[in-house]
């Protein structure tokens, strides 16, 4: 920053350096893709049992009662353009497949707006089946759509021209732009830092809507519904000590309220990602609710410092066990 | 003689475009001329997508399409902001008063028998999730007779011959909150159970008859 900037100058300057900060994260957009990506593919084989139940033209609802159940303009949905069991479980199939091609890094925008699309199309054909972690994942997609992210830990990322490692017959296919001088490109820090906030956001939302009878009174351990089903954690013993469950309640309300800023304090980030981790952790394993959590550990990973998600993944490289997995070849 | 560039060959240089490693795809090589152009516009771009963002954001904020799923916020006065994070908001119906909902059915077949049966029944599918299940409940046993009346048919589908008169209720199972507010071993928490007639199948005149007024047990 030069001294004889006007203020307005140094004001924009800043603006821009918070949006587009440097460098580009192209190692964490790479982690951001796989975790998504392997937890779609999961939601999407558990989906698969239930298909024809869930998604069908003949299923328990009708379509007057669905458009009531969601009230937008335009519920856009693919499973309507289809009729037919065969015609239903290709689409799966190919929703599938997408959601594996974004995971190996394959043309990666246009498989994240993919795996969007379907997404939408499964909330949409069936609003009552819809889980948190639905959500989540659209949330995750659509800023993955947003900017390349295979280009380190893909299947056509960037190699060293000297040593061609991607499948020879698949090469046209590469997730890849005319090499430019700069590093990455100019915008791919942004739908980072909009993740960023969107986190911020969806935690103070969160903890805002904790300020229920239940979390105030210490006492949402106690929900009949993780009593009777789903929880992987015998919660009896856990209810014996009111205290304690009093303690994990209010501290849980406590952390979704101030993670919005916390984050944001470089101090203390680390600390308040590691209580991420652990929250997630534990609410995923107590409330049987591992998918959504094991995510939001994910979306986590934006706040990480690019340096040492960069350092992670040449930690990760050489254990891949598919030799064309390539890295940038300027890392 | 002068030479010339036939609109072959022309054609032939686009499409076979080098890239570093050999021929690129046409798309790719479209893409890569859109992210050039869109490189030498960059300064100009940056402010205006920078303000997109913070608008988006505060949409999120305001209206919060996405999380509308997980915090059960409604979508009914949100309809403008119908972005890509919109998703159906039926997660906020058991979260709204704290009740589970499922429907009742006691079906009274051709040889004098009843058969009493829950929907959604979560032995169908032990795989899933029960909070699928759950939504699904809470759905089915709201204030939705349309939906009520498709139920019906299609547990009358499943049947191997037709009933002749079927009952369909709705099932809302509320705890109660005050006895949770000071817990000790061994007291658990109080439930109340209510069922409201939703409406009868008649199997003689094959028609659904929805309950017209107020019919409460518990």
């Amino acid at each position: 920053m030069r001294p004889h900037q006007s203020l307005a100058r140094r004001a924009y300057s800043a603006w821009l350096t918070f949006w587009f900060p440097a460098p580009s994260p192209r190692g964490k957009l790479a982690l951001l893709r796989i975790g998504t990506s392997l937890i779609l593919l999961y939601v999407l084989f558990v989906r698969s049992f239930d298909l024809q139940d869930g998604l069908s033209r003949a299923i328990w609802s009708n379509p007057v009662t669905r458009q009531a159940l969601d009230p937008i303009g335009w519920p856009f949905t693919v499973f309507h353009w289809v009729d037919g069991t065969w015609w239903l479980w290709s689409m799966h199939v190919l929703a599938m497949l997408v959601a594996g091609a974004l995971l190996a890094g394959v043309l990666t925008p246009l498989m994240a707006a993919l795996s969007l699309v379907f997404q939408l199309s499964y909330a949409h054909s069936n609003p009552a089946m819809l889980l948190g972690v639905d959500g989540l994942l659209i949330l995750a997609l659509a800023y993955l759509s947003l900017v390349p992210s295979g280009r380190v830990l893909g299947v056509f990322g960037r190699v060293e021209p000297d040593y061609p490692q991607y499948p020879p017959y698949l090469a046209y296919l590469q997730d890849e732009l005319p090499p430019r001088p700069e590093q990455g490109l100019p915008w791919s820090s942004l739908p980072v830092r909009m993740l960023q906030l969107h986190l911020s956001i969806l935690y103070l939302h969160s903890g805002l809507s904790k300020l229920t009878t239940d979390w105030l009174a210490g006492t949402a351990l106690w929900h009949p519904r993780l009593v009777a089903l789903g929880a992987l954690v015998p919660l009896n013993t856990l209810q014996s000590v009111p205290y304690l469950t009093s303690l994990i309640t209010y501290g849980l309300v406590l952390f979704e309220l101030f993670y919005c800023v916390l984050v944001w304090v470089r101090p203390v980030r680390y600390p308040m990602l590691a209580l991420a981790v652990v929250v997630h952790l534990s609410v995923g394993i107590a409330w049987g609710l591992l998918p959504f959590n094991l995510l939001m550990i994910v979306l986590n990973l934006a706040f990480v410092p690019p340096a040492h998600l960069e350092s992670l993944v040449r930690f990760i490289r050489p254990l891949l066990v598919l030799p064309w997995v390539a890295n940038d070849a300027r890392d | 003689m002068a030479l010339g560039v036939s609109s072959y060959s022309d054609g032939r240089r686009r499409r076979a475009e080098p890239g570093p490693y050999g021929p690129r795809h046409p798309l790719l090589n479209a893409l890569g001329r859109l992210e050039a152009t869109l490189a030498h516009a960059w300064p100009l771009l940056r402010l205006p997508l920078t303000v997109l963002a913070v608008v988006h954001l505060v949409l999120v904020a305001l209206f919060p399409g996405g999380q509308n799923a997980l915090f059960g916020l409604t979508t009914q006065d949100t309809p403008t902001y119908a972005s890509l994070f919109q998703v159906p908001d039926t997660l906020g119906f058991y979260t709204a008063d704290g009740t589970d909902g499922f429907l009742v059915y006691k079906i009274y077949t051709q040889d004098g028998g009843m058969v009493n049966g829950v929907f959604p029944d979560t032995r169908v599918a032990p795989r899933l999730r029960y909070d699928r299940w759950a939504t699904a409940g809470n759905a089915a046993s709201g204030p939705y007779p349309e939906l009520q009346d498709y139920v019906v048919n299609y547990v009358l589908k499943q049947l191997p011959s037709p009933p002749l008169r079927m009952e369909l209720f709705a099932g809302h199972w509320t705890w109660d909150r005050n006895s949770l507010t000071f817990p000790w071993p061994g007291q658990g928490p109080d439930t109340t159970l209510e069922l409201h007639r939703l409406g009868n199948y008649n199997g003689l005149t094959r028609t659904w008859e929805p309950s017209g007024k107020e019919d409460k047990r518990k």
